[in-house]
């Protein structure tokens, strides 16, 4: 048998030569390329460890532990590198980077990168980021809806998760998070104690078992404080185009596998629906009615549900004051009308709208039951032709960006 | 948007739970060199010292000043993890234990370790281990998990 260095030090070298395969291909995008190279290094470190290890091995479980992390960092990283290469694909509406990754710029910063590709699962964005790799993000839709260019809203939740980490978000809300999955359980006691066998409210915060229960609880409060963030973030940038993508995506709202790292997708839905007139953003018509209730929940997912109601004035104040900070505007109205008088012509809106704005008026467009009433051969392909239209709408800002009138 | 596994995340005292895996991991290598008569490097000992050091709510420079209450629940019971799935696991029915292993990790980090013995050496690269582990040991799925009907 093989020693577990040896096997080791194979399946890395195999990743390597996988990644300067896929880094030498056509097509790729710039971003991708260094999210390649930088993997690359990472297992360049790892090869280094396990060729000393050849040369001074240190005792079995120490190498047994090392290997185990290099062999879950091959599970993280793979699919990253498979995101890479599907990154190369026609499919993908390579348009729209050049607005997104604009915008990107501007809500997180000068040194952020954007790559959008596609993912063989429908749940969009299963990689919310590039492992511990900083300041990349993945934009992946569904393979089935790649190139459907009016979900290019959602790509405003994934440019939360970084600011989220960067602004340190996680440590201003650390506290009044803890304190709210202590005021949930103690609001809950009578169901608590059963299921933690203590007797004394004091125990929640000295009986071992007590503890674990709440950093899990805490730890699963803050992933959905950070989701919710993300949304709240996706609606301030995109406006009700983010809530039309959301439904497209996650209506009915997949009740039956639900994770604890996400509040419930009808919660979600319902926060943005509260959230949106904060930002000006008047949510679509019957939004909210279009996600299920979840049949069956267990207490964790109640209390989490609560501890995030509870803290969802300090997530909206969090957006607010992170948007002002950078400066960032939510799509405005004239914008949206101009790209809607465009869009219902036919034609690709000018560089007077965004393209959360373009977005907007396409979502709008779509929903309309009179859109090209009399113009049939339109009406027949309504959503293919609304789809060019955004990304011709998305190349029209990227000439105006290039000959320097972006608006 | 929507992950299809649950994400474990540490405090925000803490690193990524990948991060402090493999700096856990790195403390356990240089240490088992030192077990072994070799150098130990000092500086993932210290990095690994100074983040348990913010975890018991205290500074590095105080760290040998003596006992301070965790932070927090979740570095609690991740240090719990660390000593229940280590290679010499503990049942820990305490949390002064998880406490004073925690402060004995950060008081020795903070010294030369030259001047520590192998057996010295070889618990904190147990401990160290049962970090690297813990970081990465994901927690139950629902933790008041009994489905309501």
């Amino acid at each position: 048998m093989k020693s577990l260095v040896d096997s080791t030090l194979e399946k890395v070298d195999h990743v390597i030569d996988r990644i300067h395969s896929v880094r030498r291909s056509s097509l790729l995008q710039p971003d991708a390329a260094d999210a390649l190279t930088a993997i690359a290094e990472k297992f360049q470190l790892r090869r280094k460890e396990l060729e000393d290890f050849i040369k001074d091995p240190p005792a079995s479980a120490v190498i047994a532990n090392h290997c185990d992390i290099i062999l879950s960092e091959l599970f993280r990283y793979l699919p990253h590198i498979g995101f890479l290469h599907r990154a190369r694909h026609p499919s993908n509406p390579f348009e729209v980077h050049g607005p997104l990754r604009r915008l990107a710029t501007e809500a997180i910063g000068d040194d952020v990168r954007l790559i959008i590709s596609s993912e063989w699962e429908f749940s969009p964005y299963t990689h919310s980021s590039m492992g511990d790799i900083p300041n990349f993000v993945l934009l992946g839709l569904p393979a089935s809806e790649a190139e459907n260019a009016l979900l290019a809203p959602i790509a405003g939740h994934e440019f939360g998760h970084p600011i989220w980490k960067r602004e340190g978000m996680d440590k201003t809300l650390s506290q009044q998070i803890e304190r709210a999955v202590l005021d949930q359980l103690r609001a809950r006691w009578s169901e608590v104690k059963k299921e933690l066998g203590i007797e004394k409210e004091e125990e929640l915060t000295t009986n071992p078992r007590a503890i674990s229960v709440r950093a899990a609880l805490t730890t699963y409060a803050r992933a959905q404080c950070e989701e919710v963030f993300c949304d709240l973030l996706g609606l301030f940038l995109f406006g009700e185009s983010y809530c039309h993508a959301f439904a497209h995506l996650l209506a009915p709202g997949l009740v039956a596998h639900q994770s604890l790292s996400y509040p419930t997708d009808r919660q979600r839905a319902e926060i943005l629906e509260k959230a949106a007139s904060r930002f000006g953003v008047t949510a679509p018509t019957g939004f909210f009615a279009l996600f299920q209730v979840q049949p069956s929940r267990d207490l964790s997912s109640e209390i989490l549900a609560s501890v995030v109601a509870d803290l969802l004035e300090e997530l909206v104040g969090a957006v607010e004051s992170y948007s002002k900070t950078r400066n960032l505007q939510p799509p405005l109205e004239a914008g949206r009308v101009a790209a809607r008088v465009a869009l219902e012509a036919a034609a690709p809106a000018s560089n007077d709208s965004t393209l959360p704005e373009v977005l907007c008026a396409a979502w709008d467009l779509r929903t309309r039951e009179d859109l090209w009433k009399s113009t049939p051969y339109l009406r027949e392909v309504r959503e293919r032709i609304l789809n060019d239209l955004v990304l011709k709408s998305a190349q029209v800002l990227d000439y105006w960006h290039l000959v320097g009138a972006s608006p | 948007m929507q992950q299809t596994q649950d994400k474990i995340a540490l405090p925000p005292g803490l690193l990524d739970p990948t991060e402090l895996a493999l700096l856990a991991s790195h403390v356990a290598i240089t240490l088992d060199a030192g077990v072994r008569g070799r150098t130990v490097n000092p500086a993932p000992v210290r990095a690994l010292g100074a983040i348990l050091a913010k975890g018991l709510g205290q500074s590095i420079e105080g760290s040998a000043a003596g006992q301070a209450k965790l932070a927090d629940p979740e570095t609690t019971a991740l240090l719990t993890r660390a000593l229940a799935t280590g290679t010499k696991s503990v049942a820990v029915s305490e949390i002064g234990e998880v406490q004073a292993a925690a402060q004995a990790f950060v008081n020795a980090s903070s010294r030369d370790l030259s001047t520590l013995d192998q057996e010295t050496l070889a618990a904190l690269r147990d401990f160290a281990l049962g970090v690297s582990l813990a970081a990465r040991t994901p927690q139950s799925i629902s933790p008041l998990g009994v489905p309501r009907l």
